[in-house]
Order: structure tokens, then sequence, then C-alpha cells
């Protein structure tokens, strides 16, 4: 049954997930169990309480402080999550990387600022083109064949092949965590395990250490305590929290309540750090991990093993909604389609696409050097001013959530800007219209999702981008550029 | 009325009130009866999308009905109920994969769903069917989203529980993950 308050989209998704109803009789059979079992728990009603659900009952239970501090340490791993993916995904966030991995020290404060992105490179396009030149990202390790973050590829006993320094691991994956992966490069090897749900995972970082300062230091928070142990015959410290912060924050901060974990310690040469998110693992565990490394193959049996037919999902081709090129985008439409003659270097021409019924050229610069597949990039949307009637690319209205379904798509919102676009003055929004459980549609400002319209020799422009990397000022440029 | 899900607010259960006003225990089969009809469809699909295959989806329902009906003693009023449930739900899948990683069939589900309901078959235009082929192409993170919203049907807040996230992050996150699908389904509209 369809929400009332689905928009026409959540709707969409609504239907496109629809599954087949359960066989009424797996419905009675798995009846007939509980009933079997209310009428064996009514001989026998002591029943064991165990584990997880335990400490989940706990917080239902009303231990409220309690749940708060899971909730918070999970927005943390969350956010520490991000950081990981940027750790090894950005030039910036590998600068990040640095401090976070390589350093144990605590700062002056619980604030770090994150670093800022490096400034944008900027290419000279030729109009329907690919960009011409692509800055490539650096790899997380120096051994492509083992892959990077997030999917690391090569085996334990692989990359012990590659390095010159001893490489210890977990004797066993503690359960659930499944082994993932290793990776690395000349002075460091990464090893990842993870929970099949992403609850949890262990980051091993194993370097050789020569008696050097540098890299047994670490960031850490003012207020986080570091707790001297011994992992086996070994001396280390272990540290519990992690900084954390969102993606639209300049900060982070330090939380002393993350499920984040860090034990660092030197064996036989070498610095190893155990990093373990989640909640799956507490120190004594984790301590226990450590001590019980092993520098012998390991046979892993939680690693996933894809089932011979199984059928790998399909990567969706955005080329397809994007299929035509310039010259045939304006060959349908009929007058010259305007194009950025300059652009981030992070963006390229993907295609075109026509929409008869309104005259509209949309062109697609996707995103290129995601390590992950992303929908993220820059949409131009261009079409005539009809001389009556409206359209789609009028001016941005800032109206109630009761206007969002009675005009056209994106044309109300909550707030915008005025800013100068050459000779014209343009609307610059971010943010959207997001359902609620209570009441309608709200306006949600998001520097993640910006729009920019203006109007220009007769015909009406949108640049829209999804992302943190172009600013309005980048959009003003790019719409300024347009030839 | 905070609810909005319709077939909650039909079936009278806006969790934590009604639950929170009643004692749910093992006594009271009937009532556990009530429970076990609403929430049947909805955790049998979130299985079916996860797995991909009716028989797991039917034996990770089993579990989680029988693990429910266990830790009812144990489960107070004040928390949410459907939270409680897909909590419970999550990591039974989380055994599952311990126990033999499978590769989600994803493209299975579509194929089957499509030759098990001719009236879906009917009305699926290519928009809907190239928006089950975005969906399929999200990463995991993306599709649990919409497992939890749009398959088992939970509100923002019980999501928020469920995964451990803010209420205003998951309503953020769903919000991206559908003006992304919005953006593809319009050029496809052309």
């Amino acid at each position: 049954m369809i929400n009332q308050d689905y928009s026409p989209l959540e709707e969409k998704v609504y239907q496109a997930t629809r599954l087949p109803l359960p066989d009424p009789q797996f419905d009675d059979a798995l009846w007939t169990r509980i009933v079997e079992l209310d009428y064996q728990t009514s001989i026998n009603p002591e029943k064991p309480r165990k584990g997880l659900l335990n400490d989940l009952l706990v917080f239902l239970n009303g231990n409220q402080s309690r749940f708060r501090r899971f909730r918070t340490g999970m927005a943390f791993i969350l956010a520490l999550t991000l950081a990981a993916f940027l750790l090894f995904s950005t030039p910036a966030g590998r600068t990040l990387a640095e401090s976070i991995i390589h350093f144990f020290t605590p700062q002056t404060s619980d604030v770090l600022p994150v670093p800022t992105e490096k400034p944008l490179v900027w290419a000279v396009q030729t109009p329907g083109k690919p960009a011409p030149t692509q800055t490539e990202l650096p790899k997380t390790g120096n051994f492509p064949e083992c892959g990077s973050f997030p999917k690391p590829l090569c085996s334990v006993e692989q990359i012990r092949s590659k390095v010159d320094f001893p490489i210890k691991q977990l004797a066993s994956a503690p359960m659930p965590m499944i082994f993932i992966g290793a990776t690395g490069e000349p002075g460091t090897v990464w090893i990842l395990y993870n929970t099949p749900d992403r609850s949890g995972a262990i980051l091993m970082t194993i370097q050789p250490w020569s008696g050097g300062s540098e890299k047994l230091s670490r960031n850490i928070g003012a207020t986080a305590i570091v707790e001297p142990v011994k992992i086996g015959d070994f001396s280390g410290e272990y540290v519990k929290g992690a900084f954390g912060y969102q993606s639209d924050e300049t900060e982070a901060h330090w939380d002393n309540d993350a499920d984040t974990q860090t034990l660092r310690w030197v064996d036989a040469g070498v610095l190893y750090t155990l990093l373990s998110s989640g909640q799956h693992l507490n120190k004594e565990a984790l301590i226990s991990l450590a001590g019980n490394l092993t520098d012998k193959p390991v046979v892993q049996p939680n690693t996933p093993t894809p089932e011979p037919d199984a059928v790998e999902p399909e990567v969706y081709d955005f080329r397809k909604d994007y299929p035509l090129t310039l010259a045939e985008a304006e060959k349908l439409a009929g007058y010259k389609v305007l194009q950025p003659s300059s652009l981030p270097e992070i963006l390229s021409f993907l295609g075109a696409a026509y929409k008869p019924e309104e005259k509209m050229v949309r062109t697609s610069f996707m995103r290129n050097q995601d390590l992950e597949q992303t929908t993220d990039g820059l949409l131009l949307s261009e079409q005539p001013i009809p001389v009556s009637g409206a359209y789609s690319l009028a001016g941005f209205v800032v109206g109630k959530n009761t206007d969002v379904d009675k005009n056209p798509p994106g044309l109300i919102v909550g707030d915008y800007q005025k800013v100068q676009v050459g000779n014209s003055i343009g609307q610059y929004v971010e943010g959207t219209w997001q359902g609620t459980d209570c009441c309608g549609w709200k306006w949600m400002p998001d520097p993640y999702l910006k729009r920019l319209r203006w109007q220009a020799d007769g015909k009406a422009f949108e640049l829209s981008y999804m992302g943190m990397e172009i600013v309005k000022e980048d959009l003003v440029k790019i719409a300024e550029s347009m030839k | 009325m905070t609810e909005t899900i319709q077939g909650k607010v039909e079936m009278g259960y806006p969790d934590n009130v009604e639950y929170g006003q009643t004692q749910i225990t093992q006594d009271n089969l009937g009532r556990f009866r009530e429970i076990y009809n609403h929430w049947l469809v909805p955790v049998y699909h979130y299985f079916y999308f996860r797995v991909g295959n009716s028989k797991d989806a039917e034996d990770l329902t089993s579990q989680v009905f029988l693990k429910v009906y266990e830790e009812l003693p144990k489960y107070r009023e004040n928390g949410q109920f459907s939270a409680w449930l897909f909590t419970i739900a999550r990591h039974k899948v989380v055994d599952f994969y311990r126990t033999g990683w499978r590769e989600v069939p994803l493209e299975a589900i579509v194929t089957l769903e499509s030759q098990h309901d001719l009236l879906s078959q009917a009305v699926s235009s290519d928009e809907i069917r190239r928006l089950q082929h975005l969906i399929l192409s999200l990463p995991e993170d993306d599709q649990e989203l919409i497992r939890l919203r749009f398959v088992a049907e939970l509100g923002y807040g019980e999501i928020g529980i469920v995964l451990n996230r803010k209420e205003d992050a998951v309503r953020k996150s769903i919000s991206r993950l559908l003006v992304r699908l919005q953006n593809q389904l319009e050029v496809h509209h052309d």
C-alpha cells in the first residue's frame, strides 16, 4: 500500500521494490511453529537471556543515556567511515590520513580543522568532448593488482610477497567479521576485515619501524585517554575514541565515546596499528586478538566466496541516459547548445539528451575519478524561453510545502540567493524538499545539492551539481564560461 | 498520530503508542498473532530483497519471528517495536552471511517479481524497470535505506534506530538518494 505522503518519485520507488507475497503454506507453517513454541514455553518458561539482544534491551528498557551514547558513537563511526573514504580517495583526505594513521599525539584541544579541499584545477573544454586531461588520483597503495580501499583485493600471502618486512595477521577473524583483503605499498600494508552488514570493521596497518618517532605519533583529542597495555610480551597503547565530522562541517570533534578503538605496538621492528570500529569487540577482545597474530598462512573460513551461479549486480551505464552527441542534440533542438568553455578537471563530458516537448537539452558531466561508481556530477539544462506560458527552467519561486506538487518539479524552493552571472541576475539554491513522516514536504537546506538558474539571449539555463567539491562561485564561473 | 505509513495507521500500529500501552507477552498469543500478521510481509520482503530468493527469505523470516517470540517477555514498551524487530532482522542477515556468503542475485529479484506479479508487470513501465536497475546499482548502504524505507516501510525515526543514525541524517540520505534517482529518471523520460 502506497504511503499517502509519498511523492510521485517515492511512489515509483515503492512500485519498483514490490516483491511477491510469502507462500501461504509458509505462513501457516511458521505460525504453527510459534504455537508449538508457545506450548513448550508454557511448560518451561525459563529461557536464557543473552548477548547483543540483551544489550539492545537495556537501552530499549529505558537506559536513555546509554542509548544516546550509542547513537552518538555510531554517528561518529559513520563520520569516521566517511573520513576513511576521503582519506583514501582525495588528496585532501590523504593529508588527513597522514595525520590519523601515522600519529598518536594528544592535541591541545578536541577539535581538529578538517583540511580544506585543494583548489580545483580548471581545464579548457572542447564542446561535446570528454575533458582533455584527467588528474589521476593516486592509488591507496602502490600495488595496483591489490586494489584499493574499500575493496582491497590481495590475500595476505600475496601482500607478503610484495614487501620486505614480516607481516602478521589475525589468527582468525572474530565473528561475524570476515577477511576482505589486503593492499599496500612498499612501506605499509593494510589488511581489512569487516562484517557483512558493515556495522563493524578491523583495519590493520603494518609498517616497518626502525626507531623513528614520526610513525609512533598519532593525532588524538586532548581528552583522549591513552592506556598502556600488554600485547603478549610487547608493550603497547590503547585509545578509545575518534575524530569525526559530517561532510558539511569544517571541524572534526574528538569523541571518547565513539566506537572506535586503536591499539598500537611494535613487534620485532614492525609497527602494528589495529583499528576497530563498531561494537563487536571490547578492549579486552581487541587486545586478545592482537596477542594472537600469526605469520603463518591462515585459512579464512569466513571469506566471502561468491557462489558459481551467483549473478553479479548489473552496473548501470549512465551513458544510456545521455545517448546523444552534442551535434545530435543540437540537430534535434534546432538551436546552438551552449557549453562551458572551462570546467574543473574532475568533470568530463558524458553525453546529451533532448526533451522535445520543452525543447530542452541536457548535458551531463560526470565525475570520473571516483574509486566507486557515483551519480554525482554536473548537469546543464537549457531551453528557449517560450513567448508565453510556463516552462521548466523558469526562475525559482519561494513557496510553501503545499505548493510543491502543484508546480513543475524543481520550481518551488524554500529559499534562494541572487547572484550575478555575467550581465544577468541568476538564482542560486542549495537544498531540496524532503518528505517527512508527520508533515508532508519540508525544505531541507543541503550544500550537497546545488542549482543555479539564469537567463541569457532568450534562453533559460540551469546548472545543478551534486557533491561537495564545487561551490557556488564555481558554478557561477562555469556559467560565465558558457559559449 | 505521527506515523504516516498508511498500512500501520489502518492496522492501528503507531508503534510506541499501542505497544506502549499493552504488555505483549507470550501469554497473549492472540496479541502476538496481530503482530505476526502485521509484520510478516514486511519482514519477508526485507529479506527477499536482501537475499534474492524465497527459500532463504522464508528461513530468515522464521528465525526472526521465533526470536521475537522468545525475547518478547524481556521487551519493554518504551522503544519502537518495528525498530527492534528490524534490528533483529539485520542481525539475522549477519548470521546468514557469516555461515555462507552468497552474492545477492539482485537481478533475480526483478526477474522473479515481473514473472510473479502479472499485474505489476502490466503496469510496470520502462521507467519502473529502469528505476529497479538504478536501485540495484546502488551501493549496499543505499540499498539498505531503500529496503527499510520502501520495502519494510519504516519511518525515518525507526530507520534511524535500526541503523544507529540520527533521524535527520537518515532523512537527508534518503532525500539525496531520491534526488539522484530523479535526475536519472527525468533524463530517461526525454
